[in-house]
């Protein structure tokens, strides 16, 4: 039973942490993304 | 070095191809010569990658002997560690392949060379070959003196012969992959390790089986092996070292 | 990097993306938990083991599970380093990455499990099987990989050097394998009736087991695609983010 538990638990914590790892990331990276892409945006706006 | 023959780099570019493949296979060999030629020359000066190497492996032999002078018999622990001194003191010299370019500023002018770059590749190659081959008749003596195994048997000499040509195939490439990596001496053993498992352990099993006493018939397909390994890495390496230098 | 990659990661391509994104993480949940039903509930318990060893026969499913992310994995990192290589198109070097980083994940799982489920059955945790030999080459291959993405700075030599190592890693594969078979084998051959020792072997296991197989490809096929396309699209949004640095400056 121990080794059945601890196979299972051990497989979902790294898909877990993973998809937790990759989502943070994501949010990151969107306000990122947004905020460069405003910054571009002013650039243009002011050089033309 | 570079072009002996005083082309500037415009008109080499005006003509790339015809410049890099005129005059057929005996001028192709000969480019590879000079390349190889060129490398011996440079390791006659400086002694960089045979004396790092062969120095690392005699110390690694008297290593492993110390700790394994309890061990009941020698010809069980012999192979491993053959094969394991050779593939961690053979990376000492591939990084020294193209790194010493990098160093000295002459990987451009090498790249700029009128020649096929598969010829740069294959004359790196066959230096680096003598140089690991040089390597392994200094170790295998001591071996031979330390664990009182005799290493010089027929078919173990083909089976480093195989091997130590299968390594430089693939760990030239290597070389030239991470010369431009940041903390390139300490990625190179990293990607080449574990794609040298399959030589590592053909090269072991061949080497026991022959100290082993037993018939050729027994350690036929560890050469098999081998020679598959070699092949293969050498046409797919052949086919993308062009590929490495596109952009510069 | 061009108005071709600027025009995807705008727009509409991505709303009807992102709805098809929520549809695969959906059906990739309930696969997991249909998968768990089916491993720890609906498959019938091994007849020819006993006790510990017939509970830890149901790490086998989680075991399968994972060898089919991986083998996804790796596969379409295979695919995608050849198509790099041909065509240059960096899609593909985001496509390789993210299969090989989601198929490592697997494949550590894969390594772990099966670690766990030798200790009751083989009686040690670890041994140097042709399988377990391989498949741990095999991750040490892919980490190196990304490893080795890591330390480049040039966008374009990151992906050329990264999928000519990625077709060297999937090579070394087989090779690897071949040699540590003929080194020596306890492993089981689970897909080759011809050996009755097998513990899991597909012949005599029964309906319930087979279609907990079965279960478990799907199931594990759609998450690693719902891990990889999640990853794939961050990474497009990664060079998005460099290359509007490279704007500004």
């Amino acid at each position: 039973m121990g080794y059945l538990v601890a196979a299972f638990i051990t497989v979902w914590l790294l898909v877990t942490i993973y998809a937790l790892f990759v989502s943070l990331r994501q949010r990151k990276l969107e306000q990122d993304v947004q905020m460069l892409e405003e910054l571009v945006q002013e650039k243009l706006a002011r050089g033309e | 070095m570079a072009s002996g023959n005083g082309l500037m780099p415009m008109q080499i570019a005006d003509h790339p191809a015809q410049m890099r493949t005129e005059g057929g296979a005996t001028a192709y060999f000969r480019k590879l010569w000079r390349i190889t030629r060129k490398e011996l020359q440079t390791e006659l000066r400086a002694r960089e990658a045979i004396g790092a190497m062969a120095a690392f492996s005699v110390l690694a032999v008297v290593i492993f002997g110390l700790a394994f002078d309890l061990a009941p018999r020698m010809d069980l622990i012999v192979p491993g560690i053959l094969w394991g001194i050779l593939l961690f003191a053979g990376v000492l010299g591939l990084n020294r392949s193209f790194g010493a370019e990098v160093d000295k500023g002459s990987l451009a002018a090498l790249l700029l060379a009128p020649m096929d770059r598969s010829a740069v590749y294959f004359g790196k190659v066959l230096a680096n070959f003598l140089f690991i081959l040089a390597t392994q008749i200094i170790v295998l003596p001591i071996m031979l003196v330390i664990f009182d195994i005799n290493l010089f048997r027929l078919w173990i000499l083909v089976g480093l012969f195989l091997g130590i040509l299968g390594y430089v195939f693939v760990g030239t490439l290597f070389a030239a992959l991470t010369v431009s990596v940041r903390a390139r001496e300490s990625m190179l053993p990293i990607l080449l390790l574990p794609v040298m498992m399959p030589l590592f352990v053909a090269g072991v099993g061949l080497t026991a089986l022959v100290l082993n006493g037993r018939e050729f018939g027994d350690f036929d397909h560890w050469l098999l092996m081998l020679a598959t390994y070699d092949l293969i890495f050498l046409v797919i390496a052949y086919m993308v070292f062009d590929l490495i230098w596109e952009d510069v | 990097m061009s108005s071709a990659t600027l025009s995807q990661s705008r727009g509409r391509p991505m709303a009807f993306g992102s709805y098809f994104l929520l549809t695969l993480n959906i059906l990739a949940m309930a696969g997991m938990a249909v998968f768990i039903w089916a491993a720890l509930v609906y498959a019938k318990s091994a007849t020819n083991l006993a006790g510990t060893e017939q509970m830890a026969q149901r790490i086998f499913y989680i075991h399968m599970g994972c060898i089919f992310g991986a083998m996804a994995g790796f596969l379409v990192s295979l695919i995608g380093s050849i198509l790099y290589l041909i065509t240059r198109n960096l899609e593909w070097d985001r496509i390789t990455q993210a299969s090989v980083e989601v198929g490592t994940l697997f494949g550590i799982g894969l390594t772990i499990c099966g670690a766990i489920w030798a200790r009751p059955t083989w009686n040690t945790y670890w041994t140097w099987d042709p399988r377990l030999t391989t498949a741990t080459i095999t991750i040490l291959i892919y980490v190196a990989y990304l490893l080795f993405r890591n330390g480049i700075d040039n966008r374009r030599t990151r992906a050329l050097f990264g999928n000519i190592y990625a077709l060297f890693a999937f090579l070394t594969v087989p090779l690897t394998y071949y040699s540590a078979r003929w080194f020596r084998s306890i492993h089981p051959v689970v897909w080759n009736g011809s050996n009755a020792e097998a513990q899991g072997d597909i012949g005599n296991v029964g309906a319930t087991m087979g279609q907990t197989i079965t279960i478990a490809l799907i199931s594990f096929t759609l998450l690693f695609c719902a891990l990889m396309i999640q990853r794939w699209r961050q990474l497009r949004l990664e060079d998005r983010l460099e290359e509007l640095r490279e704007e500004l400056e």
